[in-house]
């Protein structure tokens, strides 16, 4: 029978290739507020596998692997996926990724399925969306905006 | 309230060019449940949701106007998603009889899990793990070392 979950972690956990991955440690722990709880290295320095943790949550991390399939965003002509993050203070959040020189893609907004969220890029083109939750905004609801005003 | 019930505090959004299809895989291959389908006046999907184990993960329509791409369009990914189930087995049997693409077979690897690969049908990998022991730093480093070694070794063009 399997164990628990592994301290710092979730169940579902995006799993983020990049070309300099310990560039992109050191950027998620300084702008980001992550903290490094694991790193393996290959023994030609390439990141094997890592993980950075926020809150308890965790995202892993590892260098491109391009015979696996497996590369930077800057490899490819548009994203497939990015990564939804739940904080407790989205401004003090996006404040702290400002000064330490994200690219904001969208500026803090309350969102009308009840979130507030800003948007930012990590250095490799990686999307970020933080939100915190700041109304409970039923499905009906949601769907009505939809159709009310095409907003988005 | 902040995360929301249901929620972990990260989710991975993906998008695809027919996500209808794609829920209708998570859900009957991978074990998923669908919570919530927001569609525009138009009947396209705008946003939806499936759950797993109390964590969701979000899905929405691929749009190359917003810079988003189902991998089906793409020559690599630049993220997996990883999903802690609670018997692996069973998962993987389930995920093998509806006929799933396994890209790794079902195994017990080095970094103490048991785990499998397999690609939806828009090509995104999603690895299932049942976590069963915590190997040390030191054997998890030397096990990496022997996989790079076998990397190195491997005849290239192969995948």
């Amino acid at each position: 029978m399997g164990l628990p979950l592994p301290p710092d972690t979730q169940r579902i956990v995006p799993a983020l290739s990049y070309d300099d991955a310990a560039a992109a440690i050191e950027f998620l722990c300084r702008a980001f507020g992550f903290t490094e709880t694991y790193r393996l290295e290959m023994p030609d320095g390439a990141i094997g596998h890592a993980e950075v943790a926020l809150l308890g949550n965790s995202v892993m991390l590892a260098s491109a692997y391009p015979e696996g399939g497996l590369g930077g965003p800057r490899d490819l002509p548009h994203l497939h996926s990015f990564v939804t993050v739940y904080v407790d203070d989205v401004n003090a959040h996006y404040a702290r990724a400002v000064a330490e020189g994200a690219t904001i893609t969208e500026e803090p907004a309350d969102q009308f399925y009840g979130d507030r969220v800003y948007r930012a890029l990590d250095p490799e083109g990686h999307r970020w969306s933080f939100h915190e939750r700041i109304r409970e905004v039923s499905e009906a609801e949601m769907q009505a905006a939809l159709e009310g005003d095409g907003a988005e | 309230m902040n995360p929301p019930a249901g929620s972990q505090r990260i989710v991975p959004y993906l998008y695809y060019d027919d996500p209808r299809a794609a829920l209708e895989h998570l859900c009957g291959v991978f074990g998923f449940e669908q919570t919530m389908l927001l569609e525009w006046p138009d009947g396209g999907l705008a946003h939806a949701e499936v759950s797993l184990g109390g964590e969701r993960v979000l899905i929405g329509a691929a749009d190359a106007r917003f810079g988003l791409a189902s991998p089906a369009r793409l020559d690599g990914l630049h993220a997996v998603i990883c999903v802690y189930v609670d018997d692996i087995d069973a998962h993987h049997a389930h995920a093998l009889s509806c006929g799933a693409e396994i890209a790794q077979p079902l195994a017990d690897v080095f970094y103490g899990a048991r785990a499998y690969s397999a690609r939806d049908p828009e090509g995104n990998v999603w690895t299932f793990r049942e976590h069963r022991r915590d190997p040390t730093h030191e054997e998890l480093t030397a096990a990496l070392a022997q996989l790079y070694a076998m990397q190195q070794d491997a005849p290239s063009g192969g995948e």
